[in-house]
């Protein structure tokens, strides 16, 4: 991995803190909108210790352990400790998660396949480039240190980041490689 | 009732039957298979050392079978993905890769044990394992290799039918079936260890976890959906019937032969084999040869679902093409998988005097580990609502399975401190 990027794995879980600094959950995962060049983060997934209300409307009663995705201009900053949120624990924006491409559902650990469906390998890691407050998606990696990759799967990687003139790390996928993301598996072009 | 409602309803059932002849399958050959070589001698110990008291056994045995592979069935129809796949898109890839790791551990020494089993009931018919493993091995490789899953699974339900040379020798070695009623139901237990010793490892060695994932994987392959779930459950149960029911013959003609015979060494039987050789003067050499032919087939059979099942296993965890449909080229990690699988146990058989104790020792070990591992991740997936939709699991059945995961864990975790005891 190149310098200035991170791993997704190493996102999910972070603590969430509110606009007081009050911890109010977990990273749960990331929506990404993949029609971008390059595809950036549009919603953050906070698995909330707990909430009174959604998008302004006060629930019958607090629940506890709920998943809400916000926007993500509800992120004020993504520090190493925790990742920041703007507004004050329950005053959070929500957003819907119809149709949305989030990393850790749909992409992490998934089986990519090529563009006629023939299997190539499952999606080991997924690298991501913060740049300020913004996340972009980076590429799939395949294979870890301790894990090598298949040589078929290298050859096939070692073509893709040659069409996309990336040089360093030869066992990621560029983002642009991504055809689409059917259910359950990834379409790469190769 | 109407008579053309009586013959719609005569149609329909007729037309259920075809679907359900159609769906069978997956459940009846893994149950099958898991009467392997290890699970016959079991068995044959258990008859010729404590006649029927542990029939019972088996009784608990299938109850737990038949839940555990429940949510198999359900975790691979409505998923429409294999156990190895979902664990890995739910627990990582350095949980499944010590998950895999500890399974094709497991599953190369149980090949291996087959193979054993093959070579010691060729023995049987004066058969030199030299010669006869070779071409045996090719034969269940080239049978995988060469065809097609409806053409493999057509032969290996036909092999199934092998299992009924235990009912033959069963009722040749002249039983006292109304004891045997009798002890299907009333538990005798004895605090002796190797009775205790001998009763967890029927549990252990009819409950294996390579049978978790071989099953949903043929289900995913067969294209099973939700929609042939009630098919697909009875497979199981006619299957788990079959299974538990040959133990119980096996159980049966080794304690009417060797325990009710006065002057017979009961304790001398210490494996299969040795109860295949030593009915021939008790029941006939019929008897003998029946139980022999039992225990080739069901090594051969296991021998070829072992390294099959790794195959599939393996390369699902990790996202590499793994259909029994496809050339070698586009499935080159499943077939040298299954290859090497054949080809290492073979070859590791026909070492002469080689040790394989420690092997099946540690193999047990890990199976004991592994399977109430795999049971619980099972559980989290199967109550796991956004994978299972409406199916995920109920909560009388999750009490159910919770009981059945602590009897599994304190049930292996004896077997496992039983492998390091010596067993009388």
């Amino acid at each position: 991995m190149e310098e200035g990027q991170v791993y997704l794995a190493s996102l999910l879980r972070r603590e969430v803190r509110d606009a007081k600094d009050r911890e109010v959950g977990h990273v749960e995962d990331l929506a990404f909108d993949l029609a971008a060049k390059p595809p950036v983060a549009t919603d953050i997934a906070v698995h909330l210790q707990w909430t009174d209300r959604i998008g302004g409307l006060l629930l019958p009663r607090p629940v506890e352990d709920i998943v809400l995705l916000m926007p993500w201009s509800e992120v004020e900053a993504i520090e190493p400790e925790a990742v920041y949120l703007r507004h004050e624990h329950p005053e959070f924006e929500v957003a819907s998660s119809e149709g949305k491409l989030l990393l850790r559902r749909d992409v992490l650990n998934k089986q990519m396949v090529d563009a006629e469906g023939n299997r190539l390998q499952r999606v080991d890691a997924v690298i991501l480039k913060p740049e300020g407050v913004l996340l972009f998606l980076e590429g799939l990696q395949v294979g870890m240190e301790w894990f090598p990759p298949g040589r078929r799967m290298e050859r096939i990687v070692g073509k893709l980041r040659r069409r996309y003139n990336r040089a360093g790390e030869e066992n990621i996928i560029p983002y642009e490689a991504i055809l689409r993301v059917d259910e359950g598996e990834l379409v790469i072009r190769t | 009732m109407p008579a053309r409602e009586r013959r719609r309803r005569r149609r329909l059932t007729r037309r259920e039957l075809l679907v359900f002849l159609a769906v069978l399958g997956p459940g009846i050959i893994v149950n099958m298979v898991d009467t392997d070589a290890g699970g016959i001698t079991t068995y044959s110990v258990s008859g010729a050392r404590y006649g029927y008291n542990l029939l019972w056994v088996l009784t608990i045995t299938a109850v737990l079978l038949a839940l555990i592979q429940e949510l198999v069935v359900r975790l691979g129809t409505v998923t429409g993905r294999g156990l190895a796949a979902l664990i890995r898109e739910r627990f990582s890839l350095r949980v499944t890769a010590l998950v895999m790791l500890a399974l094709v551990f497991t599953n190369f020494a149980n090949t291996v044990s087959n193979f054993a089993g093959l070579a010691a009931s060729l023995q049987l018919f004066h058969l030199p394992p030299l010669l006869a493993i070779p071409p045996l091995a090719f034969a269940v490789w080239w049978l995988v290799v060469k065809g097609t899953y409806k053409r493999v699974e057509k032969v290996f339900l036909v092999v199934s039918l092998v299992y009924i040379a235990y009912f033959i020798s069963a009722f040749m070695a002249g039983p006292d079936w109304s004891e045997v009623g009798r002890s299907l139901v009333v538990p005798k237990v004895s605090m002796e260890t190797s009775y205790l010793v001998l009763a967890v490892t029927n549990i252990g060695t009819t409950i294996a976890p390579w049978m978790l994932f071989y099953q949903q994987s043929s289900i995913v392959d067969k294209g099973l959906d939700a929609d042939k779930l009630a098919y697909e459950r009875m497979d199981t149960l006619v299957g788990v019937f079959f299974a538990v029911v040959v133990g119980m013959l096996i159980i049966i003609c080794c304690a009417a032969a060797f325990y009710y015979k006065p002057g017979v060494g009961a304790f001398s039987i210490t494996s299969a084999e040795e109860a295949a050789a030593g009915l021939a003067p008790i029941a006939g050499k019929y008897a003998s040869y029946l139980f022999g032919f039992g225990l080739f087939s069901a090594s051969l059979f296991a021998a070829s679902i072992l390294p099959l099942t790794t195959a599939y296993t393996v390369c699902e965890a990790f996202g590499w093409e793994a259909t029994i449909d496809r050339p070698y080229r586009e499935a080159p990690q499943f077939y040298l998988t299954y290859t090497l699988f054949i080809v290492g146990s073979a070859l590791l058989v026909m070492i002469p005097r080689i040790n394989l104790v420690f092997i099946m020792v540690a193999s047990q070990t890990l199976n004991g580990i592994l399977l109430p591992v795999i049971v619980t991740f099972m559980l989290i997936l199967a109550n796991d609502r956004e994978l299972m939709g409406e199916y995920a699991n109920k909560p009388r059945f999750n009490t159910l399975m919770l009981v059945s995961l602590a009897f599994l864990y304190l049930i292996n975790l004896a077997m496992i401190v039983s492998t390091f005891l010596p067993s009388g």
